[in-house]
C-alpha cells in the first residue's frame, strides 16, 4: 500500500472510542441484594459498584470488532498501490511474437513475461479506457481492436505466441498508428525484447512506450545451412554460432538426409565464437536436417533446414539478329543447352526463349525473355521511345536485383511502353526498363532497351543479374525464401491450375498459380503440389529456416524520441486495493460473528457489541 | 415469643452432652477434670497429712499396710458460650431467628439442668454477652434478651471471637451459630476452639443460598459489606455454583471436623424440635 485517496476517512477511526465505551460502560442490570457475594466471588472477578465503568479486561470479541472497524475504517479511506499506469484513455500493444521470445532465459519464457507486463498495463487502465493489440511476427495482425473489454484483451494477449520468424516491426508499427483515432493519440507500448533492426528501431513511433524481456543472452544456434552441387554430388557448409560470451561450449553435430544420418560431430565452441564445417554428403537428393543437442534457452535454432534436388538441364532458344554478350553470358551457365536462331522456332520444346531484337510469336508456351523486340508481345502495349532515359525506380528489395548494382547503368534508347500486371524493376517514369510478369503458367520478362545500347554488358551486375532472371525465368531460380517468415514466391508448373501447400505445425493451404505463399511462420520443410484440377503434375520442397537475427538474444534497450502529445505512462498510477480490503474486514466479521455466536461454547446471547460474561 | 412454652416444655428431657472433661466453676453435672466428690472412683494416693481421713481407703490398709486415699472424679457445670451471628448476612431467609431460636434452646436447656449458659452477640458493634442463664427462670430472661436483638451492619467475626476467648469465652462448651459467608471462615473456625474445649458450629444456611434460584444478567449487591458483582446466571453458571458451594461445605465441615467441633447445617426450613431432638442428640451435642 502505498498511500490513501481518501485519508480524511481516517475519522471513522474515532467509533473505536464508543466501541471502547461499550465495553468499558457498565450494563445497567438489575440489583439483587443477596447476604453476601463471597460465594459469588469465587465464581466471578469483584467489580466494584463505585465506579461506572469496567476495566478492559483482554476480550476476544473486543479484538476482533476493533480489527473489523480498522479494516473499515482503511476501505474508507481507500488504500492504493503506486504503479506505472497508462495515463491515456486508448491503448496500443505491440506484442513482439519473433523467435526469439521463445526463448527461456526468463521464467517461464520471454513471451509469458511479455504477457504478464501486458496484463499490467492493461490492468492499470481506467475503466472505459480501449485496449487494441497488435502482434508483431513476420506477418503482423491485429488480434483484438479499441476494445473496452478487459477480458477480450486479455484472451488476445494470451493468444500472442511466438513464431519462428523475425517480426516484421515496420509494419506491426504501421498498424499501431492506424489504431490510433485520428486527433487523438494513443499510448503505444511495445512490448519485446529489443531484437529490432536499426531501421525498425527509427520507425518506432515517437513517445512509445517500451517494456524489455529477456536476461541472457547465452544460446548457442545454428546460424547458417547451405548446400551446394558439385560434380561429386552435394556439399554442406553449416555455421554453428556460441552467443554465450563467457562459457565454451560443446555440442554434437549431426546431419541426416531424410530421417537417415549422414554426419555427427563433436564440435568445441569458444565463447562467442563461429565454428563453421563442410560436409561431403554425395549425390544423394533428399531432405537435409542440420541439427545440434545445444541445451539452451532457445530449441528452435538447434535446427536447420535443406533442400538437396539436382538442377535439371536448361534448354534456351536465343532468337536474334545475333548478341555476343547474351551468347556468351548463356554459354557460361552450366547445365545450360543454347539453341541460337535468327529465325523463329517452336517455343515449346525449350525451357526458355529470349527474343533479343527480334518479333517474338504471339503464343509462346514457355517462359520468354524478351530484349527491345520488334514488335510487341502480348501484355506489352505502347509506341515511341524514350532517349537516354534517367532510371527513376529500382525495386532494391527484389531478389533479382539482390547484389547488382545499376548506379553505372546508362542507356541510349528504351522502349516507351506499359506492360499490364507487370512487375517494374527498373523503371523510368512511367516506363518499365526492366518488368516481369506471369503469364498462364509461364514467366515473362521484358527489357525495353537493347544490350548494345547500353552500357549493360559492361557492368559487374550483368552477369549477376542475369543469371538471377534467368533462374526465375526458368523456375530454378534459389527459393525465394530461406527463413521462416519469408512470403514463397512459388514458381509455376507448366500446367497447374491450383498448388497445395502443405505448412508444417498448420494445416495446408491451397495457391493459384502466381500466388505466394504467406504462411510461413514455422521453420520446416513446406510441401508444394501442383494439381492440374486433381491430377497431381509437380511437386517442388521448400526449406525454411530459423532466422539467424532471432539466435542473438542479447536484451536490447530501445531509445525512443519522446513525444509529449502522445500519453504515455504516469508512475504515479494509483490502483485501490478497497476490494482486499473489504474481503479482509468480511472476513474479520465472520470470524467475530463465529467466535460470538457459531463456534461450540459460545455464549448464548453475544451480539456485536454486547460483551462476553463467560462464568 | 422467641421460643413457644410448648417447645421448651419439649426440651426439658434434653441437656447438653460434652465430649472431653471440663472444669467448670462450679460443682454441676458433668465430668471435670478436677477430681472431687462424686460417687465415682477414680484413683487412690498417697495420704498426707490433713487430708480427711473418711476418704483413706481401710481395706488397703488392712492388706497392704499403707495409708492411700480415695479419690472419686469430680462432676462440674458446663458453661455453655453460644456466639451468635447477627451481621447483615443472617438477616435473610428466617436465618437470624433460626440462630437466635437455637440458641435459645440450647441455652435453655443448659440452665436447667445445673449448666449456665449464655449468648455472644456479634454484630456491627462487636461482641457483647448476654446475662448468664443458670436457671429457668434466668433462661427465660436470656431468652427475652435474644428477643430484643436484631441483626444489622457489619460484623468481624474473627475479630469479635479473638475478644470473646480474651473474655474467657472459650473456657466452656463453645457454640458459634452463623452462616459463615466471609472470607474469614477459617480464621473464625480456628479461633473458636482452645485445647480441651469442645464445641459445635451450628451451620445457617437458606435453600436460597444452596440452590438459588436466580436467572439472567443481575448486579447481585452484598447486603453486609456493600460490594457488588455482574453476573449472568445461565444453568451453566449455576450449576457451576451449586458445585462450588458443596465443596464449600466439605470444606467447613472438615475443619471443624479436625478441631474436634461438632459440625450442623442448619436451614431455616429446618424444625427446632427435631433438630434438638434427633440430629442433635444423635450428633452428641444432647443427650
Amino acid at each position: 500500500m502505498d498511500g490513501l485517496l481518501a485519508p480524511a476517512a481516517l475519522a471513522a477511526a474515532a467509533l473505536a472510542v464508543p466501541i471502547l465505551i461499550v465495553y468499558m460502560l457498565k450494563t445497567r442490570r438489575p440489583r439483587q441484594v443477596i447476604p453476601s457475594t463471597f460465594l459469588w466471588r469465587a465464581a466471578t472477578k469483584n467489580v466494584s459498584a463505585s465506579r461506572p465503568w469496567d476495566r478492559i479486561r483482554s476480550n476476544v470479541l473486543l479484538f476482533l470488532q476493533l480489527l473489523a472497524l480498522a479494516a473499515l475504517v482503511l476501505a474508507l479511506a481507500q488504500p492504493y498501490r503506486s504503479a506505472p499506469g497508462v495515463a491515456g484513455d486508448q491503448l496500443v500493444l505491440v506484442m513482439d511474437a519473433s523467435g526469439s521470445m521463445a526463448a527461456t532465459d526468463q521464467e517461464p519464457s520471454r513471451i509469458e513475461a511479455a504477457r504478464t507486463e501486458a496484463g499490467r498495463l492493461i490492468e492499470s487502465l481506467e475503466p472505459g479506457a480501449t485496449v487494441s493489440v497488435v502482434a508483431a511476427d513476420s506477418r503482423p495482425r491485429v488480434l483484438v481492436s479499441s476494445t473496452t473489454n478487459r477480458d477480450e484483451a486479455m484472451r488476445a494477449v494470451e493468444a500472442v505466441e511466438p513464431s519462428e520468424s523475425d517480426a516484421d516491426f515496420a509494419e506491426a508499427f504501421l498498424l499501431a498508428e492506424s489504431l490510433e483515432t485520428p486527433g487523438h493519440p494513443a499510448t503505444i507500448a511495445l512490448i519485446s525484447d529489443g531484437g529490432l533492426s536499426d531501421e525498425e528501431r527509427e520507425l518506432v513511433p515517437e513517445g512509445t512506450v517500451v517494456r524489455t524481456v529477456g536476461s541472457s543472452p547465452a544460446n548457442v544456434a545454428i546460424s547458417g545451412l547451405e548446400v551446394g552441387e558439385g560434380p561429386n554430388g552435394f556439399r554442406a557448409f553449416v555455421q554453428i554460432q556460441n552467443h554465450d560470451a563467457e562459457d565454451a561450449r560443446e555440442v554434437e553435430l549431426s546431419l541426416e538426409i531424410d530421417d537417415a544420418p549422414v554426419v555427427a560431430d563433436t564440435l568445441e565452441i569458444k565463447p562467442g565464437a563461429l565454428v563453421e564445417r563442410s560436409f561431403d554428403l554425395g549425390p544423394q537428393s533428399g531432405r537435409l536436417v542440420a541439427a545440434i543437442d545445444a541445451e539452451d534457452t532457445l530449441p528452435h535454432d538447434n535446427r536447420a533446414y535443406a533442400v538437396l534436388q539436382r538442377s535439371a538441364p536448361r534448354r534456351i532458344l536465343l532468337v536474334g539478329p545475333g548478341n555476343f554478350f547474351l551468347e556468351a553470358l548463356l554459354s557460361q551457365i552450366p547445365g545450360s543447352d543454347v539453341t541460337v536462331s535468327k529465325t523463329p522456332q517452336d517455343p515449346s520444346r525449350f525451357d526458355l526463349a529470349i527474343y533479343d531484337r527480334s518479333a517474338p510469336p504471339r503464343s509462346i508456351e514457355a517462359p520468354a525473355l524478351f530484349i527491345a523486340p520488334e514488335t510487341l508481345p502480348v501484355g506489352v502495349e505502347g509506341s515511341g521511345t524514350v532517349r537516354h532515359p534517367q532510371i527513376t525506380f529500382v525495386a532494391v528489395n527484389d531478389p533479382l536485383l539482390d547484389q547488382v548494382d545499376l548506379s553505372e547503368l546508362a542507356i541510349a534508347r528504351t522502349a516507351d511502353v506499359r506492360v499490364a500486371g507487370a512487375r517494374t524493376l527498373i523503371g523510368t517514369g512511367d516506363a518499365p526498363l526492366v518488368a516481369t510478369w506471369t503469364k498462364g503458367s509461364y514467366r515473362r520478362a521484358f527489357i525495353g532497351f537493347a544490350l548494345n545500347e547500353s552500357n549493360l554488358p559492361l557492368q559487374v551486375a550483368f552477369p549477376i543479374f542475369a543469371d538471377h532472371l534467368l533462374s526465375w525465368l526458368t523456375g530454378s531460380e534459389p527459393p525465394s525464401a530461406r527463413y521462416a517468415g519469408d512470403a514463397i514466391d512459388v514458381a509455376p508448373v507448366p500446367g497447374a491450375t491450383v498448388i497445395e501447400a502443405a505448412i508444417p505445425g498448420a494445416k495446408g493451404e491451397r495457391l493459384l498459380p502466381g500466388q505466394a505463399l504467406e504462411e510461413t511462420a514455422r521453420a520446416g520443410f513446406y510441401e508444394l503440389t501442383f494439381l492440374n484440377g486433381d491430377d497431381p503434375i509437380g511437386e517442388r520442397t521448400i526449406a525454411l529456416s530459423f532466422p539467424p537475427s532471432e539466435s542473438d538474444l542479447r536484451p536490447r534497450d530501445i531509445e525512443v524520441t519522446a513525444d509529449p502529445r502522445r500519453p504515455g505512462l504516469t508512475e504515479t498510477s494509483r490502483r485501490p486495493i478497497v476490494a482486499w480490503v473489504l474481503a479482509i474486514l468480511l472476513a474479520f466479521l465472520m470470524l467475530e460473528w463465529w467466535w460470538g455466536h457459531g463456534r461450540p461454547g459460545a455464549p448464548a446471547l453475544t451480539s456485536l457489541f454486547r460483551r462476553e460474561r463467560a462464568a | 415469643m422467641l421460643l413457644e412454652p410448648e417447645v421448651l416444655s419439649r426440651l426439658e428431657r434434653l441437656s447438653l452432652a460434652t465430649r472431653a472433661r471440663m472444669t467448670g466453676a462450679y460443682p454441676g453435672g458433668h465430668r471435670s477434670k478436677r477430681l472431687g466428690s462424686s460417687v465415682d472412683f477414680a484413683d487412690w494416693r498417697q495420704y498426707v497429712p490433713g487430708d480427711d481421713y473418711r476418704r483413706i481407703d481401710y481395706q488397703i490398709y488392712a492388706r497392704l499396710d499403707r495409708l492411700l486415699i480415695r479419690l472419686y472424679e469430680a462432676e462440674d457445670e458446663v458453661s455453655l458460650q453460644i456466639v451468635l451471628d447477627a451481621t447483615l448476612s443472617m438477616d435473610f431467609s428466617r436465618k437470624f431467628s433460626t440462630g437466635a431460636r437455637l440458641a435459645g434452646a440450647l441455652a435453655y436447656l443448659a440452665a436447667l439442668h445445673g449448666d449456665r449458659a449464655r449468648v455472644w452477640v456479634v454484630d456491627a458493634n462487636g461482641i457483647r454477652p448476654s446475662p448468664w442463664a443458670r436457671s429457668r427462670d434466668s433462661a427465660i430472661v436470656l431468652i427475652r434478651w435474644l428477643e430484643e436483638v436484631q441483626p444489622g451492619g457489619s460484623g468481624d467475626l474473627p475479630t469479635a471471637l479473638k475478644r470473646f476467648a480474651s473474655a474467657g469465652g472459650l473456657r466452656g462448651m463453645t457454640v458459634l451459630i452463623s452462616d459463615l459467608l466471609t472470607e474469614d471462615w477459617e480464621a473464625t473456625v480456628r479461633r473458636l476452639t482452645s485445647p480441651g474445649a469442645g464445641g459445635a458450629v451450628l451451620h445457617v444456611l437458606a435453600r436460597e443460598e444452596l440452590d438459588p434460584e436466580l436467572r439472567g444478567d443481575l448486579l447481585l449487591v452484598d447486603a453486609e459489606a456493600g460490594g457488588a458483582v455482574e453476573v449472568s446466571l445461565s444453568e451453566q453458571v449455576l450449576r457451576q455454583y451449586r458445585e462450588r458451594t458443596k465443596a464449600w461445605l466439605r470444606a467447613v465441615a472438615e475443619t471443624c471436623r479436625r478441631r474436634n467441633l461438632h459440625y450442623e447445617l442448619v436451614s431455616p426450613d429446618d424444625d427446632l424440635e427435631a433438630l434438638l431432638l434427633v440430629r442433635l442428640r444423635e450428633g452428641g451435642l444432647v443427650r
